[in-house]
């Protein structure tokens, strides 16, 4: 029997390996342990992997064959938006420095980077054999709206301009109404 | 002599274990492996062990192996390839079960810990789908709105810092020029800020 233990232990820390391994994809960053949103902060929380990623990229191929290619090549796509920084909005300041500071330590290259007094956009790649394997990317609108981003995969940055350079038009308020649609369906 | 005799009794019962417990024996075969682990002790040890294994096996959750796993185990299963295999392990555990638990458990591994796409994928209702698409595109769209405020603050600091700051001191210095010759500058200097930023 204690064989059988010793087995099922082996298997345990096999999964347990297994899940760590899929946390520390090299384009991945840990948004939730930043401590920037507390408990009713957040307004969107998008936490998207594995399967369903593969699901939606299938769903999306017939209406943007480009966008459904670069989707079906992501492993996570996490976003958090929220008004955290009615309380202390130095404290958010604070906490998007700390990351910069990880996330430059960690190799990550700072791609766009707005600072201004009301203002302070960043977004940083991780890159790997000239492919980005990860972005992440924060937005603090003087503690009114904070946005943060990690995307985590193969990310081809021709495909990734062409997306977001048809995206030139849209209308964020448009996009965020009809996902509250569909939510509230 | 016959001390000898059972320990070899023993290890082909030991053997055969698997086979007896899976009922792939044929009776009489089976008859007489019960007959002798009915009086010995140690391999009514050893059958109980290995049965509690198969259900510890059959209970684990079960997943789903890709074609090209399977197809590369298939290559490794063949017979005399097994053989060896299973003499290495017989060597170590002496039992044929824990050794077929060893492989499992290496393909387990093998399986769990490879990152390879799989082709199964679980089942979504249209809702999910409709939802994840939309949260895609949702978060596709924080990107866009990321780089176009980016966009937005360079334009707005090259366009007031390059073009416009001096474009109002060109105007400015034209009209002290021209002030300064005689002609009346009633302050149009002023005017072209506002005009500036609000453009």
């Amino acid at each position: 029997m204690s064989k059988i233990s010793v087995f099922i232990g082996v298997l345990l820390v096999a999964l347990a390996g297994s899940a760590a391994a899929q946390a520390s994809s090299p384009g991945y960053y840990p948004i939730e342990d930043m401590g920037i949103f507390a408990d009713g902060d957040l307004e969107v929380d998008v936490d998207l992997g594995g399967a369903m990623m593969q699901v939606a990229a299938g769903a999306m191929e017939e209406q943007d064959e480009s966008f459904a290619e670069m989707v079906a090549s992501l492993e996570r796509v996490r976003v958090q938006v929220g008004k955290p920084g009615a309380v202390d909005p130095a404290g958010v300041t604070r906490k998007i420095a700390d990351s910069k500071t990880k996330l430059e330590s960690a190799g990550w290259h700072k791609i766009i980077s707005v600072e201004e007094k009301t203002e302070q956009v960043y977004f940083y790649a991780f890159e790997r054999n000239d492919r980005i394997m990860g972005l992440t990317g924060f937005v603090n609108d003087a503690g009114d709206e904070v946005v943060v981003i990690n995307i985590v995969g193969d990310i081809d940055p021709r495909t990734l301009g062409r997306i977001l350079a048809n995206m030139g038009d849209f209308d964020l308020e448009q996009v965020m109404a009809s996902f509250e649609q569909s939510e509230v369906e | 002599m016959s001390r000898r005799v059972d320990a070899e009794r023993c290890a082909e019962v030991i053997e055969s274990l698997d086979a007896l417990i899976e009922g792939d024996l044929d009776d009489s075969e089976a008859a007489a492996m019960t007959a002798h682990i009915d009086v010995c002790a140690a391999c009514q040890r050893e059958r109980r062990l290995a049965e509690e294994l198969v259900v510890e096996l059959r209970s684990m959750p079960s997943f789903e192996i890709p074609e090209r796993v399977m197809q590369a185990v298939h290559r490794v299963a063949r017979p005399s390839v097994m053989r060896t295999f299973l003499s290495f392990f017989e060597g170590a555990f002496r039992r044929p079960l824990p050794a077929i638990a060893a492989v499992s458990a290496v393909l387990f591994l093998v399986v769990v810990m490879t990152p390879w796409k799989s082709n199964s994928v679980p089942e979504y209702s249209d809702q999910e789908v409709l939802r994840a698409t939309d949260e895609l595109r949702l978060a596709f769209a924080y990107v866009g709105d990321i780089t176009r405020r980016a966009e937005l603050r360079v334009k707005e600091r090259v366009f007031e810092e390059r073009v416009a700051e001096q474009t109002v001191r060109s105007i400015k210095r034209s009209f002290q020029i021209i002030g300064g010759v005689g002609t009346t500058a009633t302050g149009p200097a002023a005017t072209p800020t506002p005009a500036v930023k609000g453009s």
